[in-house]
Parts: structure tokens; sequence; C-alpha cells
């Protein structure tokens, strides 16, 4: 094993993002100090860093918030998302290759085509091109679980040794200058395969405590609205958030504990309602006529036995 | 190989008895390499950290790996010889750590780390008395367990169940019906390939191309999922607290699967000579006319029991009998898996460990639910 090989290698601190970010128009991101180490280890040992967390974590934002740390405005030449679904073939990472346009330029008796014209690079195949020494790609495989059982196992030859082979074209190595970063986000829905996992390391998203989730919400809303929030006030929200989410975390009954994502939306259309008048908060920093209701409760609780739970307690 | 002087190998030898985490010494040597370059040198939790990134591959044996690692840090402590006079200086002082850590990120880095010495000594407060320390494993583990028992349909121990009327409902199971169906869904494996009707362009193309012209399409194959699953409830007894469960399951599968047929019998302990075709036991099938059901019509099999986890004691007989029945089955039904109401952390002590070692076991839990389609794959 050897040291960082990356040139111009610098650690990944989870700075660039601090704020809403707006010629990239990228909302802020914050990682936490384990996050950052994970993605110091990935690196380091060049292996893929699997994510996991509750949905609406913030684990499919970590690659872009990493791509535009190393590589600020010009990041999406260097970032490379392939977003999952359950039709997805590991082929389609590396090319698609067009069989109907051959078919008709045979059949219009086109000669001396070059045969790479045909082929278009994938998401993985894009980062294997792209990717240096001196500005290695960020690639993001999202929701691997999504896909088909096999799939984790397609690509275990092309992610141990950064190299694929197209034989339509005859182009037998097409191969990486240097590993790309790469994050793989999951979402548990599905047990990955052992001999996938083995290449892997791995990390899963706490959800964020209450100082941080004020500094995420504080974020968003400097970023939406040209007037904030009393600080006082936002805690108070966030405060009830945090218990509506451990209540629900802890008891058995509750189906989907409300995500990050879940509260930002809340708090942006509470701070919507503030900035139009509609809502008002109270001297003590509650907010006036729902002291003991919850607003909005269709933003944080998504199934119907959660909204009976999360309702029913605060009504 | 001495294996008792490498550093936290006993630790990551007993996550590979007690999971299926399916750790190889490539892994363990990646810890080895990194912590002799001095990475996480910091402190206990990041020692921690480093082994969770590296080894730790699904979330759901935290409680076992925070536990071994505790015990193996402990024992760490305590055998690691009195420190050479040079090494406490550079691993003691904080920014001295930070900065061997960026020597070894710095991809400058002209200079190769010193070699540490075999095994370098813990930066982390010394550790607690050995009463204490056992008291707070012990608390940690009771916090557990109680919050994994309000999952449970009921409390495990029979007698008072029967004392307090209510309803038994399947609201407070620990996995949600709709994550159930959710999961069996992934259970659809391919089990016939019939032609289709969608063409296979490439296919086509290639066709043309191999017979120098068109003579017909290629179609992509149509994937039929029919399968047929037998599901072995063991319930009366300890498994009274985990019936609505049980049924829950079974009822998840069945509407969330089509083209399938599932079969439930009843047993009580441990299957045996018959099974039943209800719970009232009104009718019954002698196991080996089931057996040869099952090879006419192959099925997968689940069977639904704590394996003696409820009311805990190591059952050598049922562990036996288990054990015979089992291998008198497999031949007929090689992907049998264990599905367990009872959660891991309360199997040591019991039978259900050493029916664990014979038969892929899993416990109700999301987790484990979520495991099943990966090990019913590799049966």
């Amino acid at each position: 094993m050897s040291l960082i090989k990356e040139k111009n290698y610098k650690r990944y601190e989870g700075a660039a993002l601090q704020s809403y970010n707006k010629e990239l128009k990228l909302e802020a991101y914050f990682p936490s100090e384990e996050l950052k180490e994970a993605v110091e280890l990935a690196r380091f040992l060049q292996r893929p860093l699997l994510l996991r967390g509750q949905p609406g974590c913030g684990k499919t934002r970590l690659a872009e918030a990493l791509a535009v740390e190393l590589y600020g405005d010009e990041y999406k030449k260097h970032y490379k998302p392939w977003y999952i679904k359950s039709s997805t073939k590991a082929r389609e990472g590396l090319y698609i290759f067009d069989h109907l346009k051959r078919l008709r330029d045979v059949n219009m008796q086109k000669e001396n085509v070059d045969l790479k014209t045909y082929r278009k690079l994938g998401k993985l195949g894009e980062a294997f091109e792209v990717s240096t020494a001196e500005k290695p790609a960020v690639l993001l495989i999202d929701e691997i679980d999504k896909a088909d059982l096999d799939f984790p196992n397609d690509l275990l030859r092309e992610l141990d040794e950064n190299r694929f082979s197209i034989p339509e074209t005859g182009e037998l190595d097409v191969q990486a200058e240097y590993p790309p970063i790469i994050i793989i986000t999951s979402n548990d829905e599905k047990e990955l395969p052992g001999a996938f996992l083995r290449r892997c390391i791995f990390h899963y998203i706490e959800f964020p405590g209450e100082s941080l989730l004020l500094q995420i919400a504080q974020a968003k809303i400097a970023a939406t609205f040209e007037k904030e929030l009393p600080e006082e006030a936002l805690k108070k929200l966030i405060e009830r958030f945090k218990k509506l989410h451990d209540d629900m975390d802890k008891h058995a009954n509750a189906d989907l504990p409300p995500s990050t994502s879940a509260m930002l939306d809340w708090v942006s259309m509470i701070a919507q309602q503030v900035s139009t008048g509609k809502m008002t908060f109270t001297k003590d920093h509650d907010l006036k006529d729902w002291e003991d209701t919850l607003p909005f409760p269709g933003l944080l609780l998504k199934s119907l036995d959660d909204y009976r739970f999360g309702t029913k307690k605060n009504s | 190989m001495n294996t008792d002087t490498l550093v936290f190998y006993d630790f990551f030898t007993q996550l590979r008895k007690q999971t299926d985490l399916q750790l190889d010494m490539d892994q363990y040597t990646l810890f080895l390499e990194l912590f002799a370059r001095g990475y996480a040198w910091g402190d206990k939790e990041q020692l921690r950290r480093l082994c969770s990134t590296l080894w730790l591959a699904r979330p759901q044996y935290r409680d076992i790996f925070d536990r071994e690692f505790d015990r193996a840090f402990e024992k760490w402590i305590a055998t690691t010889p009195a420190p050479q006079p040079e090494i406490p200086a550079k691993a003691n002082k904080k920014p001295e750590t930070t900065e061997n850590q960026t020597e070894l990120t710095t991809p400058q880095g002209k200079k190769e780390p010193e070699q540490p010495p075999p095994a370098p000594p813990p930066v982390s407060p010394p550790s607690t008395p050995e009463s204490s320390r056992m008291a707070a494993v012990y608390l940690e583990l009771s916090d557990v367990d109680a919050e994994e028992e309000q999952g449970q349909a009921g409390n495990a121990d029979g007698g008072s169940i029967l004392e307090h009327a209510f309803i038994l409902t399947n609201h407070f199971l620990p996995v949600k019906e709709r994550r159930l169906q959710q999961n069996w869904r992934y259970l659809r494996f391919k089990a016939e390939k019939k032609p289709g009707t969608e063409i296979d362009i490439g296919a086509t193309v290639e066709r043309v191309a191999r017979e120098g012209g068109f003579i017909d399409f290629e179609y992509e194959p149509r994937i039929e999922y029919k399968r047929v699953f037998h599901f072995l409830i063991d319930h009366e007894g300890s498994m009274v607290a985990f019936e609505a469960m049980a049924q829950q399951i079974v009822n998840a599968f069945r509407s969330s699967l089509v083209n399938t047929q599932v079969h439930t019998w009843y047993f009580h302990n441990y299957p045996g000579e018959v099974l039943f075709e209800n719970p009232f036991h009104t009718a019954a099938i002698d196991t080996a006319s089931w057996r040869a059901r099952l090879r006419k019509n192959p099925a997968a099999l689940f069977i639904i029991s704590d394996a003696g986890a409820a009311r805990g004691g190591e059952q050598f007989e049922r562990i036996l009998a288990t054990y015979d029945w089992l291998e008198a089955t497999r031949r007929y039904a090689p992907q049998t898996l264990w599905l367990n109401p009872v959660p891991r952390s309360r199997w040591p002590g019991s039978s259900a460990v050493y029916i664990a070692s014979f038969i892929p076991m899993v416990d109700i839990s999301k987790s484990g639910i979520a495991m099943l389609p990966e090990l019913l794959k590799r049966l």
C-alpha cells in the first residue's frame, strides 16, 4: 500500500459549500468529521466508499460537494453522477453502442465509418476517461441497491482494475490513467453481495444533532429568503423537529422518521409563511397559534401511520 | 505466524466468527498497514472508526462490533508493554500526532513515515477499572435489549401475556408490513426465460451481421418469476408472543408476489415427523410425504422459530433433532432460511446460536429481512 498518490492532493474539509453557491446554484453541505475522515481513507486506499444512512440524510450530495471543493467552477468536468434504476445494467455505466445507427449506416452503404462513432461512454467510462493523478474524477453511483442483485458483482472487475473493454469497436483496454474517487450510496433496501462489499470501505451517516441541523437550516434559509428567521425562533423549530424525529425513531409504530431534507422543506415553508406575514412568532419564540399543533405535518410525516402518530402527539 | 502479537487480530477473528461479514485477510492487512503507519493513533474512538470503516460492511452488526471492539481495546491496553521512551512523546502530543497523519496523506511525503513499534502505545484515557467497565458494557447491552424488546409483539415472558387481556395487532412489530413487501419483491428470482415480444435491437443487428442479411428479429427474453415458497411456522409455547408477527410475514409475502405459491405448515418447538396444515392441528402431513412433494416441486423454505432463544438455555436434544431434520430436508430444499423473531443479541446462551451455525439465520428486523434475497441467492 502506498501513500496518497493524487498529485496536488488536498484533504476534503467540507469548506467549499458552507453556504449557498450562487454561481453554481448549489446548496450548502455540512459533512461530519467522521465523514471527512472516511473520504480521506477512500482516497488513500483507492477503494469505493459505500455510504449508508436514512433517505434524505445527504448521501448523494457528498460526491458533488467533494467535486466542488476539489475543482470549484469546473467541477462538472470531473464529477460523474450515475443514477441507478431498477432496470440499469452494469454495461450501461461503461458504454452504450448505437446498433440502430450502425444498421442504418450499413444499409446506406456508408463506408470507412469509425466504429467509435457508434459508442458513447457511460458515467463510469467517462470517469475513467477524464481521471488523472492531478485531477481524479469523482464518480457517484447512486442508490446501487435499486438495481438487480447481480449488478454490483457485474462491476467487480471494472472497479478493481479500473479498466474495461468494448468488443463492438475492438477497444480492448479502456483504462483510467488514475482511479476515480468512487462514492456509492445505498438505502439498505437490499443486501449487497459479499464479494462487492469486501472491495469497499463503509460509512453510515448518522442523523445530525441539533446544532448541525440548525446550521443546515440557517444556510438553507439564508439562500432562499432575503430575511432570515430570528435565531431563537429557528432554534425552537429545530428542537421541535428533532424531538419529533427522535420520538418516531424510538417508537416501533412509526414508519419513517422525517429526514434532514424534509426538515429543510418544513422550515422553508414556515419561513415563507413568516415572510408573507401569515405566521408570526410569540415573545417566547414559538409559532403563534401553532404551539400545540404541528404545522404542515404533510411535509414531515409521509405515511398514514406516521401522520396519525405525529399529529396526535402534538394536538 | 504467532497471531497473539498481531494488533486486534482477535477482534478481527471474533467479527468473522460472530457475524457473516465475509472478512478476509486482505481487509486485516489493510488495517495493519494503516495502523503501522500511524493512522488512528489519535484516540480510541478514531481507532474504532478506522476498524468500522474498513470492516463493518453491515450496520446491523454495530452492537457486536462495539462490544468486541471494547473488549479488544481493553485487552490491548492491558497487554501492551511499557512504551519506548521516545514514542510516547510523539504519540501523546496531539499536534504532533496530527502532523504525523498529515505526513501520511500529503502527496509530497518525501520521507517515509518512521517504522512504528509493533504495538504503539494507546493515547486514549487509561482504561477504567474492570468492574465498572463491565458494568458499563452490561448497561449498554441492557439498553439495547430494552429498545429491541419494545419492538416485539409482546413480552417474551409467556406468563405476562396471558395475564393481560389485550389485542395482538401488527402495529408494533419491528418490521412494517410495507417494508416486508418491499423486501419480498426482491425475491422474485428469474425462474424461466421465454421468448418475449420486445425486439432486442442489438441482438438483431448482430444476427444481420452474422447471417449477411435480415431474416428475422431477435426478441428480448421474457422472464417469468414463478416460485414456490414453504413457510414452516413454530407456534405455541414461547412462540405465542410472535404468532401475529409470523402471520404478518406470510401475509406480506402473499400480497407482494404474483405468480407465487405460498404454503404454510406448523410445528411446535422443532420440526419433526409430522407437519400440521393449520394452527389447530386438524390436518397433518408426514414429513416424508412432504419431502416427496418438495422433490417434485422444488421450493424455497422459510422456518419461523425462536430456536430456543426466547426461553434461553442450550437444549442439545433440540439442537440435534433440528440438525437431523435439516440435513434430511436439505437435499430436497437447498434454499432453506431461518427467520428468528428474537433479536440476534439474545441468541447467545441459547440453542439458537448452535442452530445458526448450520443454517443461515436472521432476526426479524429491518436489516435481517433485507439480507434475505442475498442469503437465498448464495444457497
